[in-house]
């Protein structure tokens, strides 16, 4: 799924030449992404090795007020995707007509930030002249799954330094919006304040060794280079990190609008952090749309849905998935999550054990005995779940 | 509960003898140290540990059965079976020891002193130092009953130095411990109120795992299903329905269906197979 929806955004790199965003994109490593080999639909080589044709895939985005629908097709295997989406990259790129206040695009894949991509000479390039990056090299490598987080390390210390001596090439404003960003993440988020520990004061450049490291100073006084953060806080910084330099560069500011992709949140976090963790994303980056996934019922948990806050679950097998809409979760139990939205097995646990109970009155037609057993289930799980209702309504207890 | 009466003087005081002269000798003639300690680490002319020796007496008198819970110790390794001192290894004082007297109980025949009378007297026995005294000696189980829990829940390990009265060495002890269908035991001659000085509770022998157990011994009583009968699950699923009517927490729930199959705690069940015409 979020190879498809990568894939229906890459629309927006068009290189068509006389289009207006044509000078932006050319200088970008991006492009256009193509039907790859390794979506689920292409056939193996004994069954031929390609796609059966035509192969398309469609998207719709709102842009304001305005909305945009698109789709990048492929009608047969000797001809490349049909040109309509071109009209509808120019029509996004109008939305911006002088490039300010684009869009941030991310996506951190479940291997993020653990294997590292190497730099291109380009960027190295531009990171060694010690000037401030293009504005769009905040699309650089942004699909990917690979990071590139040490890119925006090595700019973040260059200009730190630049800041602290006084050279003509730091830029205070952008040191200042990057660890704002962090420190906003990073303040508790509760009243009874939870994970004070996690809370950081500041990013500094500090010598270490030969190098200068991207050291995290914390509130409470602890001071951690980034790269030995404990897995959990490294994966989260380094994804906030990464949507406040995308942000910065194009639009000199961190509060940006645009959308994120973070495959299994909750990896590495501890349970309290998981809990909060959509929680801080939403309060430092309110205008991002963030699209997630978990699976971890600690998560969602607390997530209350409303127009602007979904929730669905993947059912169906690889070839033919299907996303259901979840039902509010708010309040209930990660053991009933665990049970009734993430299927997972409730095989030796305690509502599976009165389940039991329950469907065998049922079955030797003990109905005051039956009856006797869902109130407790309804007690501890409540009669309005999916858990209950569908125990006592299956016929097949009867 | 069951009255453990002892009649093998002979073999026990055989064994005793041998380990006191021995002491004796080793100390250049006088008793000394720890005795129990020191009969701990006791060998006979057999090469054979005198105390193993002992225990095996002891079991034999009690029909392999631990003599608080009655659980059968005969399938365990010989590391949870405990000596039990009915009056402790180590009382405060004379008049600590002599609280164990007067209860109508063995003890109060057996020609016994206590260890530091017995040390500072420095006579051959009889009279026995209480601490090795076979008299005062019985065998207890370890006292865990969770599975992976390293803790003692019942029993010798449980009561470690506290005060109980000699419940296994009095003679209507099996009429006056009452068990009741959900699992419960009172003493019918209890006196003391404070839960933490009642016989029964200082020996922890309405642990919830021993509770559930005997309840559920009367619950396969009342069915009559054996307990080696192959799907017990009928058994489990009728107790849910009594623990839910009397509005048990979840807690009992949870460990009651923890006896579901052939589980760890279903083989601790059947070493209480005491219980089977208890009911």
């Amino acid at each position: 799924m979020i190879t498809a929806i990568k894939q229906a955004l890459s629309f927006v790199f068009s290189k068509k030449k006389n289009c207006p965003q044509y000078e932006f994109i050319a200088s970008s490593d991006q492009k256009v992404k193509s039907f790859a080999v390794t979506d689920p639909r292409y056939v193996t080589k004994e069954h031929g090795g390609d796609y059966t044709y035509p192969i398309a895939v469609a998207a719709k985005m709102r842009l304001g007020e305005a909305v945009v629908d698109w789709e990048l097709r492929r009608q047969t295997a000797d001809r490349g995707i049909d040109e309509s989406y071109v009209s509808r990259s120019e029509k996004f790129w109008n939305a911006f007509p002088d490039f300010r206040n684009l869009p941030v695009f991310a996506y951190f894949s479940d291997s993020y930030p653990h294997v590292v991509s190497t730099k291109g000479t380009k960027v190295q390039g531009m990171l060694d002249s010690g000037n401030p990056l293009p504005q769009n090299v905040a699309y650089y490598k942004w699909d990917e799954e690979r990071n590139c987080t040490d890119v925006w390390k090595q700019y973040y210390v260059m200009n730190w330094k630049n800041v602290r001596y006084d050279n003509e090439k730091g830029q205070p404003g952008y040191i200042e919006a990057v660890a704002q960003a962090v420190r906003e993440f990073t303040k508790p988020v509760s009243q009874n304040e939870d994970n004070p520990e996690f809370e950081v004061e500041t990013l500094v450049a500090e010598a270490r060794g030969k190098d200068d490291v991207l050291v995290v100073v914390f509130r409470d006084g602890r001071k951690i280079p980034f790269d030995l953060l404990p897995q959990g806080y490294h994966r989260i910084l380094s994804i906030v990190f990464d949507i406040a330099h995308r942000s910065y560069l194009l639009n000199q500011h961190c509060n940006p609008h645009g959308v994120v992709f973070i495959d299994e949140i909750e990896l590495h976090l501890h349970p309290s952090l998981a809990q909060e963790v959509m929680t801080r994303l939403q309060n430092t980056f309110a205008h991002l749309q963030f699209v997630v996934s978990t699976h971890s019922p600690l998560v969602i948990a607390d997530y209350r849905q409303d127009d602007e806050h979904l929730l669905y679950a993947l059912t169906g097998n690889v070839s033919q998935p299907s996303f259901v809409s979840v039902e509010n979760l708010y309040g209930m139990s990660y053991v009933s999550i665990l049970q009734s939205v993430m299927e997972t097995p409730e095989r030796d646990s305690f509502l599976h054990n009165l389940a039991g109970a329950f469907r065998y009155w049922r079955q030797a037609g003990d109905e005051r005995r039956a009856k006797q057993v869902a109130e407790k289930i309804g007690e501890l799980v409540g009669t309005n779940s999916k858990f209950y209702r569908t125990l006592v309504s299956d016929e097949n207890n009867r | 509960m069951k009255t453990i009466v002892k009649r093998q003087h002979a073999a026990a005081h055989a064994l005793i003898d041998g380990f006191l002269s021995g002491n004796k000798e080793r100390h250049g003639g006088a008793y000394a140290g720890d005795l129990y300690e020191r009969l701990s680490a006791d060998w006979t002319s057999r090469h054979t540990k005198t105390l193993r020796e002992l225990k095996d007496i002891l079991l034999d008198e009690q029909q392999g059965l631990c003599c608080y819970c009655m659980r059968d110790l005969s399938s365990l390794p010989d590391g949870e079976k405990t000596v039990e001192h009915v009056i402790v290894n180590h009382p405060d004082s004379e008049e600590e020891y002599k609280r164990y007297l007067g209860h109508g109980s063995q003890l109060d025949e057996a020609d016994m002193i206590s260890a530091a009378e017995f040390l500072d007297k420095q006579l051959p026995p009889p009279p026995y130092p209480h601490s090795v005294a076979y008299e005062n000696l019985l065998i207890s189980c370890n006292g865990r009953c969770h599975i992976g829990v390293n803790a003692a829940f019942t029993c010798n390990n449980k009561r470690v130095h506290t005060f109980v009265c000699p419940l296994p060495l009095m003679p209507d002890v099996e009429r006056e411990m009452v068990y009741s269908s959900n699992g419960f035991v009172t003493w019918a001659r209890e006196t003391n109120t404070d839960p933490d000085r009642m016989a029964t509770e200082v020996l922890g022998l309405n642990h919830d795992v021993l509770r559930m157990i005997r309840r559920l011994w009367c619950k396969m009583s009342n069915m009559g299903t054996d307990v080696d009968d192959r799907d017990h699950e009928a058994i489990i699923l009728e107790t849910l329905a009594d623990l839910l009517t009397e509005g048990a927490d979840d807690a009992t729930l949870q460990l009651l269906f923890m006896f579901r199959g052939d589980s760890w705690y279903w083989t601790l069940l059947k070493q209480f197979h005491y219980f089977k015409d208890k009911f």
